[in-house]
């Protein structure tokens, strides 16, 4: 009976998202005129949600959790570094996969220190998040950053194609989607993530590897911020130390408008997709409507917040 | 007697701190750091921080958090600069207090009327108040010409404390006066300590709760608009990262991040030792790109030691 209920509050919730969708659809239909619709815009949207996708998908791995990953803009920020800073001795592959690890270490080091102390998880990843910020300007030795190398070598592959451009971004997407997908709805480490952040001490005494499930949780957040900056730095060739705060605004509203509920223990990756390409779909249809980018960010803390009291009125 | 010695001694390990500070500034880098403009800066400064952490203190307290700090005092200093040249410097003090006070009654509203974790509702608060600061000023900084607005900057008491401080410490006088003399004093941490408990002795959980996300943002209205005064201009950038300050400088002065405990003039001394550190670390000449990190660590450290035997 539980267990029937659960399906259907689930089938409910996942009806939501798609209704959520269709009307955000609509909307940036509407307020665009229309041109938001046409076939070439939703691959740009797509492709310009890769970046802060892959970032929410992470940042949901953590809340589902019970967690708060604030660090993830910083860490995109640092790894956009640790590529310029590692490219010279190491060459771009060897660079990437330098700046893979360095992201994930800081996931497995904020993991291990929420894990082994008393410190809540917002107070570890908000420290984490200014010492990443220091390293991004420690690495790039405070230079504006240019590595064009992964356009150059990349976007060749797909010159054929029309919008080929948009190729590689909107695989990594797939590729972060269908992996952390796997991870958390068909793997025992999944149930682990959802038992945790539905009652961490009784997860513990059932038996579930609290820790090790953390510091798989923040240690592949961390890693997906890394692959989201390798998805910046094809796109934008440049940058400056420090940039990508953003993506912490917007995993965050992509994973509360995706459904993941915010104390944890419920949620879906297709769920936080759908976020995803909302908030893609939002802001594209804002500056299809010429509304300015400073008041974006204004537009999506209104809709967080309406969302989030939505959660919470629809469980009281 | 021993017993009394070690609690007085934990009373002033601020202070101990905040010593340690000054004397290695003394013996390794006396002229730099003590030269009568860097030294009028850290009192500056400090009170700044001092107002903005006696704001994330009373949060604090009963149980909260608040990430919207750097973004009121931002949007304080946007709208002050906005403001003076049509309304006057009256008009634009007063207004972006209200404004302040009024997003921070609303944190408080969403907290204890929507029922959402402060974290979120703060985060989220930030974002709303950054993106009306910045369509105000269409992401510009606006200069302040107004000469009365700069002066509050330059002004001073026997040109040696800045009117900055002198602020501070009417504001740490008015929160002292309550704090002891009103029972809402005691309401305030009552209601972090125990707030089932509080609520059965008719302690209005709810209203207080708001009332004091509602002080807070003037608090950081206060503090942005001296920050303004400061840097003589306005821009939403320019508290950022303030909401991290305060709350490392209230961990630092012992408040307990779990609520209810506290000396909210501990808090303020935790502002004027982060500040400090901060003049130290310029004056050995640290990267400015360092800084960051250490406040990192310093945040973790602090929570670190609080909750150790928790």
């Amino acid at each position: 009976m539980q267990l029937a209920m659960t399906r259907t509050m689930t089938g409910l919730q996942r009806y939501n998202q798609l209704l959520l969708l269709v009307i955000v659809l609509v909307i940036a239909g509407f307020v665009s005129g229309g041109a938001f619709l046409r076939p070439a815009n939703l691959i740009l949207v797509l492709a310009s949600a890769s970046a802060f996708g892959l970032v929410s998908f992470g940042q949901a791995l953590v809340v589902v959790g019970g967690g708060f990953d604030l660090s993830v803009g910083s860490l995109v920020a640092m790894s956009i570094s640790s590529v310029v800073f590692f490219q010279s001795d190491l060459g771009i592959v060897g660079a990437t996969i330098a700046a893979l690890v360095t992201a994930t270490c800081a996931g497995l080091i904020s993991a291990l220190v929420i894990s082994r102390t008393k410190i809540p998880p917002f107070i570890v990843t908000l420290g984490m998040l200014s010492v990443a910020d220091s390293m991004s300007w420690i690495l790039a030795a405070g230079q504006p950053i240019t590595v064009p190398d992964y356009n150059d070598s990349i976007s060749p592959l797909f010159d054929s194609i029309p919008l080929g451009m948009n190729v590689f971004p909107i695989v990594v997407l797939a590729v972060g989607f269908v992996a952390t997908s796997l991870l958390l709805h068909r793997s025992k480490w999944g149930r682990y993530i959802y038992a945790i952040g539905a009652n961490e001490a009784a997860a513990r005494i059932a038996g579930v590897p609290v820790m090790r499930t953390k510091l798989l949780s923040y240690g592949l957040s961390g890693l997906l911020c890394a692959a989201a900056a390798v998805v910046y730095l094809y796109q934008n060739i440049s940058a400056t130390p420090g940039e990508g705060s953003d993506y912490l605004l917007l995993s965050f509203a992509a994973t509360i408008l995706g459904g993941v509920y915010m104390y944890g223990g419920e949620g879906s990756i297709p769920g936080v997709l759908v976020g995803v390409i909302c908030l893609a779909s939002i802001t594209s249809a804002l500056t299809i409507a010429g509304v300015p980018p400073s008041i974006y960010q204004g537009v999506l803390g209104v809709i967080v917040l309406g969302v989030v009291l939505l959660q919470s009125r629809i469980r009281k | 007697m021993p017993h009394r010695l070690k609690s007085i001694l934990q009373d002033l390990d601020v202070v101990v701190i905040l010593a340690a500070l000054l004397i290695v500034a003394a013996i390794f880098k006396a002229s730099t750091f003590y030269n009568m403009s860097n030294l009028f800066a850290i009192l500056e400064l400090s009170a700044v921080l001092g107002i903005a952490a006696l704001g994330q203190a009373l949060v604090l307290i009963v149980r909260g958090v608040d990430i919207s700090v750097g973004a009121m005092m931002g949007l304080a200093a946007t709208l002050s600069a906005y403001l003076i040249p049509d309304l006057g410097i009256a008009a634009a003090i007063v207004l972006p207090l209200i404004a302040c006070g009024l997003f921070g009654l609303c944190n408080g509203l969403l907290i204890e009327k929507g029922r959402i974790p402060p974290i979120v509702a703060t985060i989220g608060m930030m974002w709303v108040v950054g993106g009306l600061a910045g369509s105000i000023s269409n992401g510009r900084l606006i200069p302040i010409q107004n000469e009365a607005f700069k002066q509050i900057a330059l002004g001073s008491v026997f040109e040696i404390v800045p009117m900055f401080f002198v602020g501070l410490l009417v504001i740490g006088a008015i929160a002292y006066l309550v704090r002891s003399n009103f029972a809402i004093g005691r309401y305030v941490y009552a209601i972090g300590g125990d707030e089932g408990a509080a609520y059965y002795s008719a302690i209005p959980v709810g209203r207080i709760r708001i009332a004091v996300y509602g002080v807070a943002g003037v608090l950081y209205g206060i503090a942005g608009l001296l920050m303004a005064s400061y840097v003589r201009s306005g821009m939403p950038a320019l508290g950022k990262g303030y909401e991290f300050k305060a709350i490392t400088a209230a961990v630092l002065g012992g408040i307990a991040l779990s609520g209810g405990r506290g000396n909210i003039f501990k808090a303020v001394m935790g502002a004027v030792i982060l500040i400090v550190l901060y003049g130290v670390i310029t004056a050995f000449a640290v990267s400015p790109y360092v800084q960051g990190m250490i406040q990192g660590l310093i945040l973790v450290g602090a929570v670190y030691y609080a909750t150790r035997n928790d």
